[in-house]
């Protein structure tokens, strides 16, 4: 009989003590695994949640009350430069707004005014072209013409940074080239080379861009020079800034503000979703302290199981060690008495794990995330005492912090069992040393001694 | 041959010392069952002790046959009690989950002997002891404490040891089975293994070849049958 199968009796010896410690051990294993899974499952919902992080900021205009609607101030070409400069900046686009008018139809409805408020400071300028929006989804009267939306661009991205996603062609470089969205495209029946007319000028369609479901977010699009030009305005609407690293946006967007000074609104999705974020790493926090914390019971478990085998098994390991046994021998029989005891306990905790984890990942989630959402997504960060205006339009709404972070699922895969494992010897390791130097300890003479 | 020289054993105990062995010396030549008698608390189990590497003596020599036995390190004291000494305690010491003949088999474990060969060598032994049969592979509660005493004699030959130390193994055995027992370590004593019995039975040492008397942590009478 070998060290090894002595060892494996011996943690079944006192059977209703070994099935006492097993399942104190079981929990203790489970829990520590739990955390594992649960800490995993957040690190990786963190990780995705930074991945899909949009790591654009946007600048317009502030309308707070401290700026006179009459005085908007200008974002121009040296605001860009300088914005484009600035540490951790990738890339900054423009963009130059003004409106397309549809030519009104005879009868106009009573009551009813073409006039759409679109904000201050856009021009007007007349198109051929129909807008792609079909009233019925607003609801509003048949017959209603919506004004088509013109946008300037620098960049790729339209005037709240989104990037334009092209369904065919590219976004226009010529004077006289224009992209517009698939569903005035398909409204007025026109594609790659064909022309129309906009503020007397004639254009060709370079590009078909995806407008989004109910509304038409895209409409015409040209270079921002020329829309400049059309309209006569000067400088631009807005900005969107690329930051490298979700980590800089927050830095970013305050050299941003104090760059362009108070009257602008500088915009970005970051906040909500560092919020949301600062959540999550709450409950990895939380899950990583469980971890060590139940490791740490679990190893605790474990040396007050052995260290009272050796006190009981004091005189066995004197007789052993008196007949020829080695320190060495002696300890590893205790090492395998803790590694089956671990073992054992190990499995069960995987169940309890698998029980437990993905309860454990949601309450720590939903406790920890209720700030994150309560706020409604997008946060403004001007000097405009905050009372800021938003001109975020239909159709672009900003997922909130609750969204964002959606469901964690946890999960026991061949990872968790790997880790078990490992923790599990460790466990054993660890609750084995003490004992281990107790028994180093014995001195085999005891066993001379008489009682 | 075993010379035991001006050996001495302290012990620290609270404020004051212990001399459990006070300046010992003398010499039992090979073959001998020799007999330590004396009172409870004399040094008796303490001189055993460093007889067989148990422990290390404060002061003075002990050499078994070719070896120092003061001079090794712990690592020889492990092989030279694996190798050299069996020992016969007075509570018997089996290991309670153990078998007979698993107990008989473990110093042969230690010793890294083959399976088969320590099984062999178990039962013979056991046989030869007077432990039989089923009894061979009982645990040691199922067993009377004769039964055990021979089965820890057994335990004890495994090895093939030189020397035998017994600490009062009839301690806790009525006459007839101490007796046996007696007889079966005097049986073993002779040719390469020499055996040193303590004992309080005067009527036990005098059967032995050597008597030594201790008293103090000193010897204090030796009697020499030849
Ligand atoms: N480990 C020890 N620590 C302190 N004192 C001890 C120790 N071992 C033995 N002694 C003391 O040494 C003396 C001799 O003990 P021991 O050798 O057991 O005597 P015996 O076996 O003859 O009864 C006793 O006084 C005992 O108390
Ligand atoms: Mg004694």
């Amino acid at each position: 009989m070998s060290v090894a199968v002595r060892g494996v009796r011996n943690a079944l010896r006192n059977k209703t003590r070994s099935v006492a410690v097993l399942l104190v051990l079981a929990v203790a294993i489970g829990l520590t695994l739990s955390m594992l899974v649960a800490g995993e499952a957040v690190a990786g919902k963190l990780a995705a949640l930074r991945d899909d992080m949009d790591t654009t900021i946007t600048v317009r205009p502030g309308f707070g009350p401290e700026v006179d609607v009459e005085d908007v101030p200008t974002l121009g070409e040296a605001e860009l430069a300088a914005v484009s400069d600035l540490p951790h900046v990738t890339e900054a686009s423009a963009t130059v707004s003004a409106m397309l008018e549809t030519p009104q139809p005879e009868e106009e409805p009573e009551g009813t005014s073409s006039a759409v408020q679109i904000g201050p400071g856009a021009s007007f300028g007349t198109t051929d072209l129909k807008s792609g929006m079909d009233p019925d989804t607003v609801g509003a009267p048949e017959g209603v013409a919506f004004p088509i939306s013109l946008t300037g661009v620098t960049g790729d991205r339209d005037s709240e940074g989104v990037r334009y996603d092209l369904v065919e062609g590219e976004l226009p470089d010529g004077a006289r080239e224009a992209v517009i969205s698939d569903k005035i495209a398909e409204a007025n029946g026109l594609g790659l080379g064909d022309t129309f007319t906009a503020f007397d000028e004639e254009f060709e369609v370079v590009g078909v861009a995806e407008s989004g479901d109910d509304f038409d977010s895209v409409g015409v699009v040209m270079t921002a020079e020329t829309v400049r030009e059309l309209s006569e305005v000067e400088g631009f609407h807005s900005f969107a800034i690329d930051v490298d690293d979700p980590d800089h946006i927050a830095s970013v967007q305050e050299a941003v503000v104090a760059e362009l000074g108070a009257a602008f609104e500088v915009h970005s999705q970051a906040d909500s979703v560092m919020q949301a974020s600062a959540g999550l790493e709450t409950v990895e926090d939380i899950t990583s302290v469980g971890f060590w914390v139940s490791l740490g019971s679990a190893a605790v478990i474990v040396f007050f199981t052995l260290a009272m085998t050796v006190r009981e098994r004091r005189r066995e390991v004197g007789v052993i060690k008196a007949i020829g046994g080695t320190d060495r021998g002696v300890i590893a029989q205790f090492g395998v008495e803790a590694v089956v005891l671990v073992s054992l306990a190990t499995v069960l905790g995987m169940g309890v794990a698998a029980a437990s984890s993905d309860v454990i990942a949601d309450v720590l989630v939903a406790t920890n995330s209720t700030a994150a959402e309560d706020t409604d997504g997008g946060q403004t960060l001007s000097g405009t005492g905050g009372k800021t205006i938003r001109v975020t339009g239909p159709g672009q709404t900003i997922e909130g912090g609750g969204d964002l972070i959606g469901e964690v699922t946890a999960g026991i895969g061949p990872r968790t069992i790997g880790v078990g494992a490992l923790a599990a010897l460790g466990i054993a390791l660890l609750g084995s040393a003490v004992p281990a130097y107790l028994i180093a300890r014995v001195r085999p003479a005891e066993v001379l001694r008489g009682e | 041959m075993l010379l035991v020289e001006d050996v001495a054993k302290r012990f620290k105990s609270g404020g004051g010392a212990v001399d459990a062995v006070d300046g010992v010396s003398f010499e039992i030549a090979t073959g001998t069952f020799a007999a330590i008698v004396g009172r409870s608390g004399s040094g008796k189990s303490t001189l055993l002790g460093l007889l067989g590497a148990l422990d290390s003596p404060s002061a003075g020599k002990i050499t078994m046959d070719d070896v120092d036995v003061t001079a090794l390190s712990p690592r020889g004291q492990v092989a030279y009690r694996r190798d050299r000494i069996g020992f016969v305690f007075q509570q018997y010491h089996l290991i309670p989950d153990l078998t007979a003949v698993q107990n008989v088999m473990l110093p042969m474990e230690f010793a890294g002997r083959r399976t088969a060969e320590r099984r062999a060598r178990a039962v013979e032994l056991l046989d030869r002891v007077g432990l039989t049969g089923g009894k061979q592979t009982r645990l040691p509660g199922r067993l009377s404490g004769g039964e055990q005493q021979r089965v820890s004699v057994a335990r004890a030959l495994a090895n093939r040891p030189s020397l035998i130390l017994a600490d009062e193994p009839t301690g806790n055995l009525d006459s007839r089975n101490g007796k046996r027992i007696i007889t079966l370590l005097r049986e073993f004593a002779g040719g390469g293994t020499t055996v040193v019995v303590v004992t309080h039975d005067r009527g036990l040492a005098s059967r032995a070849d050597l008597t030594l008397a201790m008293n103090d942590g000193r010897i204090v009478h030796r009697k020499s049958k030849t």
